[in-house]
């Protein structure tokens, strides 16, 4: 039972070793950086009715652009190494990183849109119940909602760099990457903003998609608020290891593929729906209302399978392996 | 935001402006580059714009200091000609834009009127920034999204050429 906390102390008390060809200034603070943006993104999540530590006018846009910062680390920490491995790792997960913040962003833009602000405690309070009604009025509920958060999931596991997207440490290829010649504590810190960074992640997901603390049906608002966060969290955190148990790696050409030719078409075609959903608001009658769901569900429909046909189409040509000879 | 923050936050931005360049690794000077780009977000987010403070923080030291390495990186590092350094294309540019910006720079802070004090609550909500872009500004916001694509050209031309300034050749990937 006391299994991991033997194991964290383990690694906080190994040994320390720097190579003798590393940068050793780049070398320590490339972990801190990985790890410092990571801590600094919980500032702004609601965990709870009224339970942000800091509640920014801005905080959507805080949480993504210190997620943003945490690049360099890597960078640094291939860098500093000075391993074939490690550069090699930490220019993968440079391309992947700033490749898949694209849809990300692209993914929560949706959400902003819709809820008007960028407070991440205010748009957990426009998920609420309203005047009246027993449904809850999450940002899943709708279909633009539920297609934003399945790309935002998709997007979020590329960011944190989570199998099927682990191609920067990919063991099997070029050992761990960027942390190939970390040990000891500065190891552990890297394992510690990689897990971190994917509770982040996922509380984000809850509180723009899943309603962040509020209750699905108003009869089990009883249940305290702080409760259904940690439930949704799970529940994301759930679909990752899900994830990571299901799918192989991917191929480094395939993840910029997917990037590029299908997720970033498919959060615009997104957020043409989302426009769509909010322009045609206040329905008259019933069949507008259901016209809006079939537009709402139809268009990103449409579009995944025009876009899967054209991007993932087989190859005619057959693949042509040469060995070294 | 108290005087004394800001005295060490302008320090640090300046060290770090500093430091870009004066340091000859490449990626100390973008570490440098990032102080910078940090310390001038966290002072517009000292002043209360917050939109601002953050948007900066997130493109500029978050995504261009490390598009800025992936460039030095891909054009390969070719020594300068030391010994003739007008005789460069590159170096006539660089003059131009250095010249057009200094005196931009000169020309707006010989305008502006400095004031002992900041305005006691600078309040820039997003709604107003995005609303301001699109109408009184779009003209600018044009002029300068067709400079970035100029930009883009340019760079693709630079990394496109071999180590001699020859064009490489078309290799099958």
């Amino acid at each position: 039972m006391f299994q991991p906390v033997a194991d964290g102390l383990k690694m906080l008390i190994k040994e320390d070793i720097v190579p003798r060809a590393a940068d050793r200034g780049a070398h320590f603070l490339a972990p801190l950086l990985v790890v410092t943006p990571t801590v600094l993104a919980y500032a702004v999540l609601p965990m709870g009715r009224g339970m942000s530590a800091v509640d920014m006018e801005a905080g959507l846009l805080f949480f993504l652009a210190v997620g943003g910062l945490k690049e360099f680390g890597f960078l640094l920490a291939g860098w500093s190494s000075r391993n074939k491995y490690a550069l090699l790792g930490a220019l993968r997960a440079l391309a992947q990183m700033i490749s898949y913040e694209a849809p990300l962003v692209l993914a929560v833009v949706p959400v902003v849109m819709v809820a008007g602000t960028l407070s991440l405690a205010q748009i957990v309070e426009l998920q609420g119940f309203g005047e009246s009604g027993a449904l809850a009025h999450w940002m899943a509920f709708t279909p633009w909602g539920a297609v934003g958060f399945v790309l935002f999931m998709i997007a979020a596991t590329a960011e944190s760099n989570r199998s099927p997207f682990d191609m920067p440490e990919g063991e099997s290829e070029i050992i761990a990457g960027p942390m190939v010649e970390y040990s000891g504590f500065k190891y552990a810190l890297f394992y510690l903003g990689e897990y971190m960074g994917l509770f982040a992640v996922s509380g984000l997901g809850a509180t723009l998609f899943l309603g962040g603390w509020q209750a699905p049906v108003r009869f089990l608002a009883w249940f305290p608020s702080w409760g259904w966060f940690f439930l949704k969290l799970l529940f994301c955190l759930g679909l990752f290891i899900w994830l990571r148990a299901t799918l192989p790696r991917l191929r480094v050409d395939q993840l910029m593929g997917l990037a590029w030719k299908f997720l970033l078409p498919m959060t615009l075609i997104n957020l043409v729906g989302a426009g769509l959903w909010r322009w045609t608001e206040g329905a008259p009658a019933w069949y507008w209302e259901a016209a809006r769901w079939a537009i709402g569900l139809g268009l990103p429909i449409l579009g995944w399978r025009a876009l899967s046909a054209a991007v993932f189409r087989p190859r005619r040509r057959r693949r042509v392996y040469r060995f070294a000879e | 935001m108290t005087t004394t923050v800001f005295w060490i936050l302008g320090a640090a931005s300046l060290a770090g402006a500093l430091g870009l360049t004066l340091v000859r690794r490449p990626m100390y000077a973008a570490l440098s580059l990032i102080v910078t780009f940090g310390c001038l977000g966290l002072i517009y987010l000292g002043l209360g714009a917050e939109f601002l403070g953050l948007a900066q923080v997130m493109v500029y030291a978050g995504a261009v200091a490390i598009l800025i390495v992936f460039a030095v990186m891909l054009t390969g590092n070719r020594e300068p000609d030391a010994k003739n350094v007008f005789g460069r294309p590159a170096a006539w540019g660089a003059g131009a834009a250095a010249l057009a910006g200094g005196g931009a720079l000169l020309g707006a802070l010989a305008g502006a009127a400095f004031r002992d004090r900041p305005p006691a609550e600078v309040s820039a909500p997003p709604a107003v920034l995005g609303k301001a872009l699109m109408t009184e500004y779009a003209v600018p916001l044009l002029v300068l999204a067709t400079l970035l694509t100029a930009a883009l050209v340019g760079a693709v031309l630079i990394a496109s050429m071999g180590p001699g300034g020859e064009k490489r050749p078309e290799r099958e990937i």
